[in-house]
């Protein structure tokens, strides 16, 4: 993934290496890492000269994120984008722990676009189940004593009944 | 590709509470998509997720989605939520079922027998609230109420509110932009000159109206009124000098005032009203940046003067109305005019010159009037720029 590139380069397409945790590097443009608001944040105080470690995301995660970023810095049709959308997400909700860490980076690096169309997909990963399918598939502890989930079950009980 | 593998297997293998231990905003942020009845469902797996349910500052609360035999239940947590959601609430949304299942009269007698959920008195404590919704209940306000300070956007649905009550709301809601009235229940007047709200849609019946105010730029009004009644009830709407944006749903009949002051009108749709020829002159000569226009012709107009028009969408199934004489109007109905008839006709109904900006053209023809189809055909011959065509 790492590609070498020389400064008058980097200085024509003002390009900006990122280094994820795992010290795997990526180059890509300015506007792709600008999606990332936290990327933006450093790149505008820092400059985009030497490299910004990111150190929190693996490369792996990195890699896929700058894919999303850079599809969305290119301003493409409403349809397209959705269909794009649509097939990245479904690619990674296959993996929950690549899901998972996906979220946690979006959120992050701040890419609101991103933790949005995550939120949509998780939340619909939820939908009809019970709280213990959910901690089982999302490996959740259940940390509630037993007065506080029979409370809950007087309280909220209409929201466990079919329709 | 090692590296991806070793990560999940150790996460499969441990009982790390992986996503138990999401942020609580990322958790927020995952429940705000969900509807009313799952929200409850998934924010019970831990404290965690019930910490960041009970702190979301959007609350929707969706009674059809409920089994009828929990409607007990869930008022009751309506009320509770109201009263011990202890964090900022900016948007509340609330949905009681009998908009949705009760037929019309038994609707009504529910409204007269007051069967209907009355909202918690505790909802005018939330008075940082930003957005309100409310749908099929009754609203009392209480004696010391101040207003929402920040309120931007009202909307009001098969709500049972006297009219005093529903001025006083509006005029302690100093911020109020956005305001929808739909269908209101003991309430003959609606008048919004003292505030600032910009987009308005009111539905329904009313006996008054005052909706003169200058900081409205779109307005929809859909009302049911007796025939002779329309141009005095509809007379303030066109006071509103900045208004951008107006559509009068219904089949009305009316006349337009002098526009000359609203200057900055650009998209007008009269729905299935109709309006008198020399309104519509009016509207066209006048209004110059007019840039969409939906309207029932009672005749063709004098579309030369609107060159600028984007657009546009007609219904041309009324065309024949404009014939006076009957001899033709009969032959016509019955698709005895021949095309000779036809040109002569063409003087008689003044189609439109040329629209050279005109990109979306709708047209709703009468298929089987000849004049009908006569008349689409013209308007395609002078729309050059056209894009999209809809036929109906």
């Amino acid at each position: 993934m790492a590609t070498i590139i020389t400064k008058e380069q980097q200085e024509k397409e003002k390009m900006v290496t990122l280094v994820s945790s795992d010290s795997e590097k990526f180059v890509v443009e300015q506007k792709v890492a600008e999606k990332s608001h936290v990327i933006k944040m450093v790149m505008n105080c820092c400059g985009i000269e030497s490299p910004i470690p990111v150190r929190r995301v693996k490369g792996d995660i990195l890699k896929s994120i700058l894919e999303y970023c850079e599809k969305h810095s290119k301003g493409e049709a409403q349809e397209v984008m959705e269909k794009w959308d649509k097939e990245y997400m479904d690619k990674a909700e296959k993996d929950l722990v690549f899901f998972h860490d996906l979220m946690l980076a979006s959120h992050f690096l701040h890419i609101q676009e991103l933790v949005d169309l995550i939120a949509v997909t998780f939340a619909g990963m939820l939908k009809m189940k019970s709280p213990e399918e959910i901690r089982q598939k999302f490996n959740i502890n259940n940390d509630l004593t037993k007065e506080q989930e029979e409370h809950i079950m007087t309280t909220f009980g209409w929201a466990f009944q079919p329709i | 590709m090692d590296l991806v593998a070793s990560s999940s297997s150790s996460f499969l293998s441990s009982s790390s509470n992986v996503f138990g231990n999401l942020p609580s905003e990322l958790i927020e942020d995952i429940l705000i998509k969900l509807p009313t009845k799952d929200v409850f469902r998934t924010s019970i797996v831990s404290r965690k997720w019930i910490n960041a349910w009970s702190t979301m500052p959007k609350l929707v609360l969706d009674m059809s989605m409920i089994n009828i035999n929990h409607e007990s239940m869930f008022v009751e947590f309506v009320d509770r939520a109201l009263s011990k959601w202890n964090t900022l609430l900016l948007d509340f949304e609330l949905t009681m079922r009998t908009t949705m299942t009760l037929s019309r009269e038994r609707l009504i007698r529910t409204w007269e027998q007051e069967q209907i959920y009355t909202v918690s008195s505790h909802l005018f404590s939330h008075h940082k609230l930003v957005c309100l919704k409310l749908n099929g209940c009754i609203l009392t306000l209480p004696q010391n109420f101040k207003g929402f300070d920040m309120l931007k956007s009202l909307h009001l649905e098969l709500v049972k509110i006297p009219s005093d009550k529903l001025q006083s709301l509006l005029l302690s809601c100093t911020q109020l932009q956005e305001l929808t009235l739909i269908k209101l229940h003991h309430c003959s007047e609606i008048d919004i000159r003292n505030t600032r709200v910009k987009h308005l849609k009111i539905v329904g019946k009313y006996k008054l109206f005052n909706l003169e105010n200058q900081h409205l730029i779109s307005a929809s009004i859909n009302l049911c009124f007796r025939w002779d009644e329309a141009d005095d009830n509809l007379k303030s709407i066109f006071l509103c000098k900045n208004l951008m944006h107006l559509e009068i749903g219904g089949r009305h009949r009316f006349s337009l005032p002098s526009l000359m002051d609203m200057k900055k009108l650009e998209t007008v749709i009269f729905g299935h009203s109709f309006i008198h020829l020399d309104s519509v002159n009016n509207l066209v000569s006048e209004c110059l940046h007019l840039k969409k226009l939906q309207i029932l012709p009672t005749a063709l107009l004098p579309f030369g003067n609107c060159p600028q028009l984007k657009d546009a969408a007609f219904d041309i199934t009324f065309a024949y109305q404009k014939l006076d004489f009957e001899e033709e109007y009969l032959r016509l109905a019955h698709n005895e005019l021949d095309l000779k008839v036809l040109a002569d006709l063409q003087t008689l109904v003044s189609l439109p010159s040329t629209f050279n900006h005109l990109k979306n053209l709708s047209l709703h023809v009468w298929f089987e009037n000849l004049l009908s189809e006569y008349i689409a055909f013209f308007f395609f011959e002078r729309v050059p720029a056209m894009s999209e065509l809809e036929i109906k």
